[in-house]
């Protein structure tokens, strides 16, 4: 019902800003609605950035669960490990590879918000300001592991130009400099995150998916193995059906419902990867079009992105 | 030096994903075939290379080879060889090896090790190369 109501209002300021962008000469507003449909996607992001690691975590409980052999004493202190316990520390240890890398994309992916926002706002001609928690990022990014040299240049260029445009009080006639300068740094930046997460989230997701399957696959077969074990001591014999399915129904349930959570987050990993690929040819739109922004043509085609983007935003808000 | 790049360790994240994929099937095709040791077995080795697979795609590894490139190619053709054989393999046995020569490539790659992973990949080929003489010797003896 919200939802509804949500999109129909999404609906009427999309044919809205058409309307206008199509009737004002210099109504930039489509571009401001593209990047912000684009800052609306990376809002979420940091959920799924975090799930990296608390994936890499999931499949380490499955894995101490068949190892301990469901005892009732070890079951809850594998998946919910007190603070300081052995259990917690071993869960950390074993996932810590994924903590730089939550951080870092945590980062990238905040300063591509910023510089979308910054857009909307010269856009506007508006003045701009931006989140000053980014500013020591133009030293201190690095790559994390995942990001290449000239992605983390493109991450310190784009904290740069961020800095300068509101210090320098950047307004509407610097859009088609700001385009200019960092299209390249636009490419790189979502290129970088577009492969970490349809590539190495995804890939992480898999295996998640795989340990999933084995471990109710295999704790499904030993029930069946014990089953058998009790019929052959109460009498059964070689070919009688010794299968009890009424709780395997019940375990399957839970086992789906595992399934369609990470399917949803697989989903939502390439709904991320398609909106930065909107955002990456949406810029580049923008950027050939740089003398001309005013263009219905322009504007009609940073709406659509816009569109298109938002679209997406509801894919991923379905697991984040 | 040449480091481990983000894509080529994602290739390795790949591989072994696969091969642990074929465990879990071989395993759970044969369940009520083996014995509660040899399903410990295999589903421990299981988890250490499902593992390998994580660490590769969180790069938590540092490898540095004068002949990476070379390396890697000696590592996806052993690998290669490692996945047919568990998804053509009958015995348990044979299959025990295999994995447990996985187990061994992606401990060597972890530890970065150059000669350690030079071992480990020749020890996979020779595998491959004993199971194509098992084979060879089943056919003969009928």
């Amino acid at each position: 019902m919200i939802g509804n109501r949500l999109k129909k209002i999404v609906g009427f300021v999309l044919v809205l800003s058409f309307a206008l962008s199509s009737t004002a000469c210099v109504d930039l507003s489509a571009i401001q609605k593209f990047t912000e449909s684009a800052s609306d996607v990376g809002k979420r992001f940091p959920n799924l950035a975090k799930d990296l690691s608390a994936s890499c975590k999931r499949q380490h409980v499955y894995q101490a669960l068949r190892k301990a052999q469901f005892r009732p004493e070890r079951l809850v202190k594998i998946t919910h490990p007190d603070k300081g316990s052995e259990d917690e520390a071993a869960l950390n240890s074993a996932c810590k590879g994924f903590s730089e890398q939550e951080q870092r994309l945590i980062e990238a992916n905040a300063v591509l918000i910023g510089y979308l926002k910054t857009m909307g706002d010269l856009a506007a001609d508006d003045l701009t300001a931006h989140d000053k928690e980014l500013d020591g990022l133009g030293k201190s990014f690095t790559n994390g592991n995942i990001f290449n040299d000239p992605e983390v240049t493109a991450v310190k260029g784009l904290v740069g130009f961020l800095l300068k445009a509101a210090t320098e009080g950047y307004r509407r006639k610097q859009l088609k400099k700001a385009l200019e300068e960092q299209n390249d740094n636009i490419q790189l930046v979502t290129a970088g995150l577009r492969r970490i997460v349809a590539e190495r989230y995804v890939q992480q997701l898999e295996n998640e998916r795989d340990q999933l399957r084995s471990y109710y696959g295999s704790s499904i077969s030993d029930y069946n193995v014990y089953m058998a074990k009790v019929a052959q001591n109460a009498g059964a014999k070689p070919g009688d059906m010794v299968q009890d399915p009424l709780p395997i129904i019940q375990v399957k349930r839970l086992w789906d419902d595992e399934e369609n959570t990470l399917a949803a987050r697989i989903e939502a990993a390439n709904a991320y990867a398609k909106a930065l690929d909107n955002i990456a040819q949406g810029h580049q739109k923008l950027y050939d079009s740089r003398n001309d922004l005013s263009s219905k043509t322009v504007l009609a085609t940073a709406l659509a992105y816009g569109k298109t983007i938002q679209s997406l935003v509801e894919d991923f808000r379905k697991a984040f | 030096m040449p480091t481990l790049s983000s894509d080529q360790a994602f290739q390795l994240a790949k591989q072994f994903s696969d091969i642990a994929r074929e465990l879990t099937e071989y395993r759970m095709s044969n369940f009520a075939e083996l014995t509660p040791d040899q399903r410990n077995q295999l589903e421990g080795l299981e988890f250490s290379i499902r593992n390998f697979s994580s660490d590769f795609v969180a790069l938590s590894i540092k490898l540095e080879l004068n002949d990476l490139d070379s390396a890697l190619k000696d590592i996806k053709g052993a690998t290669d060889k490692m996945k047919n054989a568990i998804g053509n393999l009958e015995k348990v046995n044979k299959i025990l090896k295999v994995a447990t020569t996985v187990v061994t490539i992606g401990a060597a790659i972890v530890s970065g090790n150059p000669a350690a992973i030079a071992s480990a990949v020749g020890a996979a080929f020779e595998e491959d190369k004993n199971k194509d003489e098992d084979k060879e010797e089943e056919t003969v003896n009928g």
